[in-house]
Parts: C-alpha cells; structure tokens; sequence
C-alpha cells in the first residue's frame, strides 16, 4: 500500500496522458464563455473568475459533519499535522479552509467581503481556535494556509456541524453553499442519524447532482467510542457501516461508508520514540495489572504506579491515542511491534484512517476531473439561473449538452447504479463492469485489471476481449432498456480504453 | 392515604375531560391514575443511540439483560424488574381495537436475546420484552425500561419510545462523556419533561476520556440554559463491571454506580409518594390548562363571532331583496314589449296570409264561370283559409313558447324552473262563425230572351243593309241583307252572354273578399284574446314568483333577527356556564399544583 502523496504526485503524472479533450477541458471553457458572457458584470464575473482559478488549485474537499463528530480531529490526521484545534466542546463556528501555501498565512473574511491578514510567523493552534470561536456574523470564513506536503493535493474546508447552534444561526443554506463549492464531501457522523441522512439527501436535489452524484464519503466517525467504549467498538462501527452502505437511500449519494478513529490515526502519525518507550515499559506489566491501569482514563492518568512512564507522558498519550488507542498500542508492543514506524503503520491500519485515504484516493483525487467539472458545471448553473439574461441561451445549451453528453457521468451513474442494485448483472459480469467503469481505478491497467506494469500487448489483448465480451452482452434481446443502456455504456467504455491505446 | 386523594383528584380531572369530550386527555389520565395505584416506579431509560443505554442498565441490574454494544442493539424496548427466580418474557402489542390479548410468552433468559431476534424476524408485533431479576436494587419496586434510541435512521423506533413516555415516573436521559448534549438532545429533553418531569441525564463512558468532567460542566451549563432541572451522573459500565468482578469498593465508587443507584433508590423508591404527586400534579394542571385554555378560547370567540354573522346573514337577505326588485322590473318590460310585438306581427301575418288568398281568387275568378265552379271554388277558399288560420295560430304558440323564454330569462335561475309550462295554444275556428259567402245568383239566360237579343241584333242588320242594297235596285229583303241580319243576331247574343258572365264574375269576387274580411277580423279578435290570456298568464305566474321570493327573503330576515336575539339568550347562557367551569376548574388546578408544595389535605 503506497502512501497518499506518492499516489497523488502519480496521478499529476498520469493526468496529460489519459485526457484527450477530456469533460474537464469542456467543462472549462464553457466556464470561460460564460464569465466573458457575464464580463459586464463584475461580481459574477469575478465569483466565475474565481472558480476558473481554482481549477489550477488541489482538490477542494470538504469536511462536514455532525457536531462533535470528529471534524477537525480527521483534518489533522489527514494533512498528517496538528493543523485544526480540536476540543471537548462544541467550537467551530466558522468556516475554516486549510490550504497549500509557502509559508504559514493566515486570513480572515468577514461577511462583507472584507479580507485581512493575521500575522503569524508559525501557526499556532491557539491561535486558529481563537479565531474560529468568532461569530459567524463577525467572521465568515478563516483561510489557513501551511506548508504542509499533506496539503498539496487537496484543500480542506472546515464547516461548522450539522445541528449545532452555530448552523441553525447561519442556516442551512450557507452551510450547503460551503459544501456546494467543494468537490467532494467527507460526512462525519458518530451514528447515522435521520437528520445526517435528510441533511445529505437535501445536498443532492440539485439537478447536476441527480446526473453525477457521487461525491461524497460517509464515515462513522470516533468508531474507538461506538456501542459501549470497549475493545469491540470498532467491529461494532464496522457493521453499522456495512449495514448503512446497503441502505438503498444512503447508497444514493455515498458508496463509501467507513468506520474511522480519527484520533487514533492522528496520534499513530506523530508517535515519538519517547511515547514509544513508554509503551514499551507499560507492557513489561502483567496482564492483571495493565488492565486495572487501563480500565479507565482517570485511573490511567492519575496513578503513579509504574514510575518509569510520567504523567505527562500518560497524558499525552491518553491525549493522542485515547484509551482504546493507549490500550490498541500496548498490546501491539507486547505482541512484539516495537519498531516505531511498524507501530506507527500498525495503529493506522487499527484506525481505518488507511482505509478512508484509500476511499478519498479512489473517490476524489482520481476521479478529480470528473469531480471538478461538476463544480465547474455546478458553478455555470448557478449563474445561469440565478442572472438569466437574453443570449444566455446558448450557453444554457451547451451546458445541458455538457450535463447529457459525456460519458464520464453515465460511467458515475451506472457505477453507483450497480452499487444500489438498480441495475443487476451476474456476478462475475457485475465485477467485469465496475472495473470497466473505473471502480478500482481510473488507470487503464486498473480498469483492465491487470497489474501495473503489464506491457502494452497484454492490455490491448484484455482491452479487445473485455470489448468483444461487452459486444455480446449488449447484443443479448432479453434486457430491458435500462440494462440494455447499462451494457451500452460498459461498450463505450471499453472502446474508449482501445481508443486511448491506439493513441498512446 | 395520599394515593386516594391523588386518585380523586385524577378522577374529577377525567370526569372535566370527558365533558369536555377531550377523550385523549382523558386516557392520559387514565394512564397516569393506573401508575400512581401500581407500587412500581417506573424508570425509562432513553436517549439517542450508540450512547450506551442498555449497556447502562445492564450495570445498575449487574447482569447481561439487555443486548448492548453493536449497531442499534434495542429494537423492543426492555423492562427490567424485581423477581425471586430469574425469568423472562416476551409481551405481544395490545390490539387497537377489542378486548386486551396479551399475549405472553416465558422464554430462558439466557436466549432472550436470540428469542427477540427471532420473533422481529418472523415480524410479531412485540410491544415489549420483560425480565425478572432477584436484586437488592429492585426490591422496592423499582423498575427499569430500556428504550429503543431516539433519532436514528427509523423514525418508529423514536415513535416506540415516545408511546411509553407517559408511563415513566421518571426518566433517565443517557448522553456519552465522549460528547456535550447536541441541539437535538437537548431539544428531545425538553419534549420529554413535558410528559414526565422526574429527569436525571447520565454520562457513560466516563472510561474512555479524561475530559469527562469538561463535558460535564458543559451539559450543566446547557441544561441551565434550557430551563431542565436534572442532576448529572457521570458513571463507567467497565469500572463498574471490574468492580464488581474484583469485589472491591473504592472501584465501585469510582465507577459513579453508587451515586446513581443512591439517586434511584431514596429519590425514586423512597419517595415514590412524592414522585407520584409530581407526576399527578404535573398532569392534571396540564390537562386541566388545556381544559381551561379551551373553554376561555370559547369565551373569548363566542360573541363577536355570532353578531359578525347575523350582520351578514342580514345584509345578504337584503342585496336578495334588491335584486328580486331589480328583476321584477326587467321581467315586466319584457313581457310587455314581447305582448306588445305579438299583437302587430300576428295581425300582420293573418293579413298577409288572406291577402295572398284574395289575390288567388281575384285570379282564379277573371277566368271561371262562377256559374259553373262555385262548388269548388267555395271549397277551396274555406280550405286555404283554414290552413292560414292555424298557420296563423301554430306560429302564435312558438311565440308564446319564444316569449316564456325570454321572460324566463330574465327571472332567477331558481324562479325560471319554477315557472309553470302555459297551455299550448289551439287554432280557434272562425269558419263556422261565419256565414258561408253566398254563390251569384244564377241568372239564366232564358232562350226567348236570346231569341230577342238575337233578333235584336239581326233587325237592326237586315234593316242597315236592306236600306244599302234597296239603292241598287234590290228589294229590302235580299241575301246580303238577311245574311249581315244574321251575322249582327249572332254577335249581339255572343255579346249579352259575356257580359251577363262578367256581372256574375264579380258578384263572386264580392262576396269571396267579403266573406275573408269576415273571416280577418274574426281571427283577428281570436288572436288579440289568446295573446291577452297569454298575457295575463305570464304575468300572473311571473309575479307569483316574485312575491313567493319576497315573502322567503323577510321571513328569512325575520328569523335572522329572531335566532340573533335567541342566541344573544344562549350565549350569556353559555357564558356563565363557561366562568362557572372555569372557576372549578381553577379550583382543580390549584388543588393539583399544591400537591408538589405538600400542603394537601384529603
């Protein structure tokens, strides 16, 4: 399993290769036309501007969720720093974007569209909470900027909870704004609740929704803390995701619901020797006694009793890993991982946070045209309707066209069509199919199946008799119209694969 | 004893809503009296999932009963109470309707887990599972119900635990120490202590973070902001479990159980009396001010209402008098304009019609011998005038039926169908009123007056030209004379003859136009009385129906008036029906509200 960066620079790599006037390249110039269009109109113009800059920016991904449910936690194991301030109490009223930048930078908006500049020479989480604890009506969004490596390929966007005070104060509607510039969406939630789940159904009304849905993750959030705390916490999330991603209604927006310690993951990724140390001490102790310690956070945190680990250490501990993790951790060093990055890759793994990178992988970086031309799209709807004007006709025809035409969203839809079970192949044509479409992986040799460095030869044999299979499929008079459309689409798919060879 | 009065006190309540046919307030006091006769105190324990509410239970009970841990674990909710022999049962839903089947059902409890599982998959209407533990907790009768959580992804378990709300002495709100109340819970907490006042939030969990006492100053802080009075009890299943597995008691207090089950027992067991005036206090003011909220509603709607209606009731019959008033006069116009036309256009057409008749005969005798004809032609002239007549009189009864129409027209749509059909018009027989016209008389033409004429004429000839030819030498009587004597005879009869013809003609003729100017003004006086009949038929149906409307329209306004006054009688009626229940009302509710200050008396 390669790490996150390393995929993201490969996919930058492979993006010229595998895009031949691709949905983006249109999506873009449709954008262009459409600020020329508006060019009299400074604020829209400079709103489209804007959304065209953002197209040479990462990946924007937003991080919203239930209140409470671990936002900022999962933000700071994803840019792999302590980057977002996370407290016991509800805090973050205000948007807060995390984005690539030379050097630490820090700018407030305020909700008149006024920018200004908070020096700092390093960022400093006090700092950034401070500011986040302003009101919405004061401050209406914070941009943080870090020269972080985890940053490079995607931005993150902070949004304060769904249900929290802050968002009944600011309303939904803000809240889906925030969310409706992102290009993809990572939902957090303890549990799935009704309002998690009409909350994201809400996000998906739009009609360039309905057409490309897929954006967005679920993720059981604090899966270390589910069910009653123990040592089954995570299998426990595990099977309220397993069953959440069979629901038809959450299948409609999210193929992927995942169960995450955030925390865990956090705290594995800055694991020190010394922490790594003290570990090593608390499993020299019995059994008898280490699960005494370990029974609660207060009585690990306040006993004295092997003196060998402080109770600064014991804090920081209970601090980055928390119980289950300080417990996960201890019984990995006894079984023999002491080697801290075996400990580190360990503990990931125990958080699911690998898991959740994958799914971001797969889901958002490699799909980032796709994704992006939404916003784009997004983005010239929202214009169009919200300015209509004489001559706008044109342009609304050509983005209908866009939204219709392009096989990138028919590829979305019958994916996640298979996925909810509108659309039934046999087994091993349904696995053939989701390949085909892109579900491992937008690579060619993934959607062949084949491995990474298979030769040229090989691909094209794979790629013919994927074809040649999907031909007779398409051909077969006993589908109705909808499978016979799905066939269609995997055809078209596997033609644009040989296409693609033939140019390369 | 205190449970009798609070029972009376329930009772009186019930019987105000009954009169009151508020049905569902009263089942809820029905509800309520049943918990306050019943010695257990029921404690719900309810909040959203994943929190660790059966798990919670499970720790006062110090046994597995309830299935914690995975995914949404409680789909039944589960009540907990104290037996000597450890049992379980499964209970089946109370149908809506009929008599109360419960249906029970012991299973092992150590399968009961397996058995619930079991009988949601065969879809039996479970309404709840019940298990008997031998514990000390228990004893006083205190028991414990475990809720299906609130707000997760189905909305019938939240619809579960609402249903079984009203039952609950008191209720135990369940929020983890990972986690401050959200909006949501808070908001749930609110609703709930409106059912049930007796609420104490437990944190779990207190374990898994060191920052449970963070959390716990916060929820204080929220719950005094939301106006919800409870104690918090931050408590730990796993110390708890230890502790109870090691014996030891530092452990235990350390778990935050003793403190909880301390709470149970003096706040809910030992004081269950009061419990239950909290409980019967609570309830009946609030039914009682919904009672009163009501009837003051009533009180304060009553008068404006009715006169506001009369007011309209009033103005409405007069724009129906206006109008009838207005159509009247339109109704009249009609009908007289129509009369009017009738009576030209029926005249000018009986006119026109004989007109063409004498014109016929004035044809029909230049050229006939009436002498001869007359037979016929009498004939055919009554014939041509019967058909004109009851053409005539045909198109007089479409009139009539034209005329109805646009009177109708003109009347309220309600009046036009009342209008009674007129009888059709009959031709009326003007023939047979008139004397038949008289034939010429038939003068003959005897054959020694046509001797005469003929010698008439042939004396003058022979006269003429016997004096002519005589000058030649002839005698007076000679051929030519004797032949132009002949000729002239002949002529001067051929002359006589037409001319008595054309005598004979004319008489015809003047008696023919005679006979139809008879027969004109004959019809004619026939067609004016019909029209005037019609006239007045009309007319007469017509204004029936005007004055039938008018007469409706003020009796209508009468009574209006009359029910005006009537329920101005009623309503102070009702008025002081209404004070006087209020006040007892108030009485009731002053009553209910000392229970909590414990100042009763019986």
């Amino acid at each position: 399993m390669s790490t996150p960066e390393t995929r993201q620079a490969e996919t930058r790599q492979a993006e010229p290769r595998q895009a031949p006037a691709s949905l983006l390249q249109q999506a873009r110039s449709l954008l262009i036309r459409t600020m020329t269009f508006y060019r009299d109109d400074p604020r829209t113009a400079g709103w489209l501007r804007e959304r065209l800059e953002r197209l040479d920016h990462p990946l924007r991904i937003a991080v919203t969720g239930r209140v409470k449910s671990g936002k900022s936690t999962l933000i700071n194991a994803l840019v792999g720093q302590q980057l977002a301030p996370s407290d016991a109490e509800e805090r973050t009223h205000v948007t807060t974007v995390y984005q690539y930048g030379p050097e630490p930078r820090i700018t407030v908006h305020t909700p008149h569209g006024a920018t200004q500049n908070v020096p700092v020479t390093a960022l400093d989480i006090s700092t950034i909470r401070n500011l986040q604890r302003w009101r919405p009506d004061e401050v209406s969004r914070l941009v943080i900027e870090a020269p972080f490596p985890g940053l490079q390929a995607i931005t993150l966007l902070e949004t304060p909870g769904v249900s929290s005070s802050a968002v009944t104060e600011t309303g939904r509607s803000a809240l889906a704004q925030i969310l409706s510039e992102a290009d993809g969406v990572i939902y957090l939630t303890r549990y799935p609740h009704q309002t998690d789940l009409r909350f994201l159904e809400s996000m998906h009304e739009l009609r360039i929704t309905r057409r490309a849905p897929i954006n967005t993750i679920l993720a059981i959030s604090r899966a270390d803390e589910a069910g009653s705390g123990g040592g089954d916490s995570v299998p426990a999330a595990d099977k309220t995701a397993r069953r959440y991603r069979d629901d038809p209604r959450v299948r409609t927006f999210a193929q992927y619901v995942l169960p995450v310690a955030g925390l865990l993951g956090q705290g594995a990724a800055e694991l020190t020797t010394d922490e790594v140390a003290a570990l090593t001490e608390l499993a020299r102790l019995d059994s008898r006694q280490l699960e005494e310690l370990l029974l609660s956070a207060d009585r690990f945190a306040n006993n004295t009793f092997p003196e060998t680990v402080p109770t600064e250490t014991r804090l920081r501990l209970l601090e980055r890993l928390g119980r289950f993790g300080v417990e996960r951790a201890v019984g990995l060093v006894s079984e023999g991982t002491r080697e801290l990055k075996k400990l580190r890759s360990a503990l990931l793994d125990e958080s699911r946070l690998n898991e959740l990178h994958e799914a971001v992988y797969q889901q958002f970086v490699e799909r980032q045209e796709a994704l992006r031309a939404r916003s784009v799209l997004m983005a010239v709807d929202m214009v169009l309707r919200a300015n209509p004007r004489s001559g706008a006709q044109q342009l609304n025809g050509e983005f209908e066209h866009l939204l219709s035409n392009s096989h990138e969203w028919d590829e979305l839809r019958l994916l996640s069509a298979l996925r909810s079970g509108q659309v039934r192949f046999d087994k091993q044509d349904r696995e053939s199919a989701e390949r085909l479409l892109g579900a491992h992986g937008n690579q060619r040799q993934s959607r062949l199946g084949c491995t990474s460095d298979a030769s040229e030869a090989t691909l094209a044999d794979a790629a013919s008799s994927a074809l040649t299979h999907w031909r007779e499929l398409a051909a077969n008079p006993m589908h109705d119209r909808l499978h016979h459309e799905a066939t269609r689409t995997v055809l078209r798919s596997c033609e644009r694969l040989i296409a693609r060879q033939v140019q390369s | 004893m205190i449970e009798t009065a609070l029972v009376e006190l329930i009772d009186r309540a019930a019987a105000e809503c009954a009169e009151q046919h508020r049905f569902d307030l009263g089942n809820r006091l029905r509800q309520i009296r049943g918990r306050v006769l019943d010695p257990a105190q029921l404690v719900l324990v309810v909040g959203e999932s994943q929190q660790g509410k059966s798990e919670l239970v499970n720790s006062v009970v110090n046994a597995p009963v309830c299935n914690a841990g995975e995914d949404i674990t409680t789909v039944v909710p589960t009540i907990v109470r104290h037996s000597t022999e450890p049992s379980a049962q499964l209970v089946q839903q109370e149908p809506a309707q009929g008599p109360p089947a419960l249906d029970r059902r012991p299973v092992p409890i150590e399968r009961v887990h397996d058995e619930v599982e079991q009988a949601v998959a065969d879809g039996l209407p479970l309404s709840r599972t019940e298990i008997g533990l031998p514990r000390a907790v228990l004893r006083d009768g205190l028991v414990l119900m475990d809720t299906p959580g609130v707000g997760s992804i189905s909305s019938s378990l939240t619809a579960t635990t609402q249903s079984v709300l009203t039952e609950a002495d008191a209720l135990l709100m369940v929020s983890d120490s990972t986690q401050e109340l959200t909006t949501n819970e808070l908001k749930f907490l609110k609703q709930v202590t409106d059912l049930c006042p007796n609420v104490a939030l437990v944190q779990p969990k207190t374990d898994v973070t060191p920052r449970w006492r963070e959390i716990v100053e916060v929820n204080r802080k929220h719950l005094v902001q939301a106006e919800i009075s409870a104690r918090i009890f931050p408590v730990s299943s796993k110390v708890r479990a230890q502790a109870t597995s090691a014996k030891n008691p530092t452990l235990n207090t350390e778990s935050g159980f003793p403190a909880l089950l301390e709470y149970l027992r003096s706040e809910m067991a030992n004081k269950h009396e009061q419990l239950a005036r909290k409980l019967v206090s609570h309830n009946v003011s609030e039914v009682l001010d919904q009672l009163m909220t009501k009837l003051r509603e009533e009180l304060s709607n009553q008068s404006p209402r009715t006169a506001t209606e009369t007011l309209l009731e009033l103005e409405n019959a007069q724009h129906k008098a206006d109008d009838l008033k207005r159509i009247s006069g339109r109704w009249q116009k009609t009908l007289s304009d129509g009369i009017q036309e009738l009576y030209s256009d029926i005249e000018y057409d009986f006119r026109e019609r004989t007109w063409a008749i004498l014109h016929q005969v004035d044809e029909v005798l230049s050229e006939a011998d009436p002498d001869t004809t007359w037979d016929d032609f009498a004939e055919w002239l009554s014939s041509s005038l019967n058909d004109a007549v009851s053409e005539t009189f045909g198109w007089l009864d479409q009139r009539r039926e034209r005329l109805t129409e646009e009177v109708a027209e003109q009347l309220l749509p309600e009046h036009a169908r009342a209008l009674p059909s007129l009888a059709e018009i009959h031709p009326s027989d003007p023939l047979e009123r008139v004397p038949e016209p008289k034939a010429p008389k038939a003068a003959g033409f005897p054959r020694k007056d046509q001797i005469l004429t003929g010698l008439r004429g042939s004396y003058g000839g022979v006269l003429m030209f016997g004096l002519i030819t005589s000058m030649a030498g002839l005698p007076l009587m000679n051929v030519v004379s004797i032949s132009a004597g002949l000729l002239l005879g002949s002529k001067s009869l051929n002359e006589e003859k037409d001319s008595r013809l054309k005598r004979r003609q004319a008489e015809a003729r003047n008696a023919a136009q005679r006979y139809i100017e008879h027969i004109v003004f004959q019809v004619n006086k026939d067609t004016r009385d019909t029209i005037r009949k019609l006239h007045q038929n009309l007319h007469q149906a017509c204004n029936r129906l005007t004055e039938q409307g008018q007469i409706e329209i003020s009796q209508s306004i009468q009574e209006t008036k009359r029910a005006a006054e009537a329920s101005a009688v009623d309503r102070d009626q009702r008025a002081r029906d209404i004070k006087k229940k209020l006040e007892e009302l108030t009485v009731l509710r002053k009553r209910a509200a000392m229970l909590t200050s414990n100042r009763i008396a019986a």
